[in-house]
């Protein structure tokens, strides 16, 4: 016999499979701007990402309600934070590190403009209740959680000599905590929903 | 004798006209700050946006609680901006600027550039508008004003390539012009969906 809760409709499938498509594609184009560890990171937040959703928000979709409020002002943080990776030339300097010569223009271009573009449309899907927008707010936050303490506790070490900036530095953490905060209610939230749709199953 | 005062935790709400001040100190400040740093090319547009923006909240929309339906269109709006500026600085729209009105940056104090557009216009205005979007979802009236603000430039970066062209005297092709119609269309449709729900709201007290 199936078990339903395994089952996920045809549109968080196509969704899933984007999700490993746009996984695919960027980690291509990434590896080869940026280097291997760089998007060792992303792409990780990613698959992470897609994992949480499907065991969670894939089966009981977010409430916008609750979950838009710390999605804005993860976006609005992160924002920020790539607003001083850029004044102070991030992707260079990552660049330097990874001996890709990542450029300031490709930086600008790829975490400037494309991936924010699908973290901004996120809010929107998550408003329609799409398992698309679910699966990005997981990465966001996914990547909140890998990407940004690595600021303060590998970049600035990989350059040698004392401990010093790195681009990013003074803006990675906030972004982290609205992270936290976000997956909390995520996964809040989905173990109420999945208690209340066994109890209306036994009922 | 000192007054008794409980230790609960407070909420602090502003008054609706401290919020109206507050729009017209921060435009005022911008104003100054754009003239003197950016240029009247710059920070012209810019203001005018605002106060438009301002007309058109405290006319409409003042006193209302934004709709959350509002949400997707400002979210849907942002990425047409955004994908807006992205052509503009890929295509040098910073350089054709300084090349075709270039009287408008000969103050010593602009320091005005394609890394400087870049930075205000993109991830500056996105972080900006994502944290108004903030205050949008949750009904406060600065959400509000924003949504007015976004909606209303928009419009203005969608037609500024055509205007620039017009300015030309060749009508070149101007950087934006290519995807102007996208932050267009959302922003009319923006100012359009903040009468009508202004309509409803009226009509539902």
């Amino acid at each position: 016999m199936t078990n339903p809760s395994i089952v996920y409709d045809r549109r968080t499938l196509l969704s899933a499979g984007l999700a490993l498509v746009l996984t695919a594609a960027f980690a291509v184009v990434f590896v080869q701007q940026a280097g291997v560890m760089p998007t060792v990171i992303i792409a990780s937040a990613m698959l992470g990402g897609l994992v949480c959703w499907l065991l969670t928000t894939a089966r009981y979709p977010a409430h916008p309600e609750r979950v838009i409020p710390v999605y804005a002002i993860t976006t609005a943080l992160l924002m920020v934070h790539i607003l001083e990776e850029y004044v102070w030339d991030f992707g260079p300097r990552i660049g330097a590190l990874t001996g890709t010569g990542w450029s300031q223009s490709e930086f600008v271009v790829l975490f400037g403009f494309v991936v924010p573009a699908f973290w901004i449309l996120a809010g929107a899907l998550v408003y329609v209740r799409h398992p698309l927008g679910n699966w990005i707010i997981w990465f966001i936050w996914c990547g909140m959680i890998l990407g940004e303490p690595v600021h303060l506790l590998v970049f600035p070490f990989l350059e040698g000599g004392r401990y010093h900036y790195f681009p990013g530095m003074w803006t990675a953490l906030f972004p982290l905590v609205a992270g936290l905060w976000g997956m909390t209610l995520l996964i809040t939230d989905y173990r109420r929903d999945r208690d209340d749709a066994g109890q209306r199953a036994v009922a | 004798m000192t007054a008794h005062i409980a230790p609960t935790r407070r909420h602090l709400d502003a008054p609706e006209w401290v919020h109206l001040v507050l729009v017209i100190s921060t435009l005022a400040t911008l104003w100054c700050a754009g003239y003197i740093y950016l240029g009247d090319a710059i920070a012209a547009p810019v203001i005018v946006a605002g106060a438009l923006a301002l007309v058109g909240w405290r006319a409409v929309t003042y006193g209302t609680v934004p709709s959350p339906t509002l949400f997707p269109v400002y979210i849907l709006a942002l990425v047409a901006l955004q994908v807006n500026v992205l052509e503009k600085w890929m295509g040098g729209y910073a350089a054709m600027l300084l090349s075709v009105i270039p009287d408008a940056f000969v103050a010593s104090s602009i320091v005005f550039d394609g890394s400087i557009f870049v930075a205000i216009f993109g991830p500056g205005a996105a972080a900006l508008f994502l944290w108004a979007s903030l205050g949008l979802f949750l009904g406060h009236p600065l959400g509000a004003y924003m949504a007015w603000a976004l909606f209303v430039w928009s419009i203005f970066e969608g037609l500024m390539p055509v205007a620039l062209s017009l300015a030309s005297n060749e009508l070149l092709y101007v950087p934006g012009m290519a995807t102007g119609v996208l932050p267009l269309a959302a922003g009319v449709y923006g100012i359009a969906r903040l009468f009508r729900d202004s309509r409803q709201f009226h009509a539902a007290r």
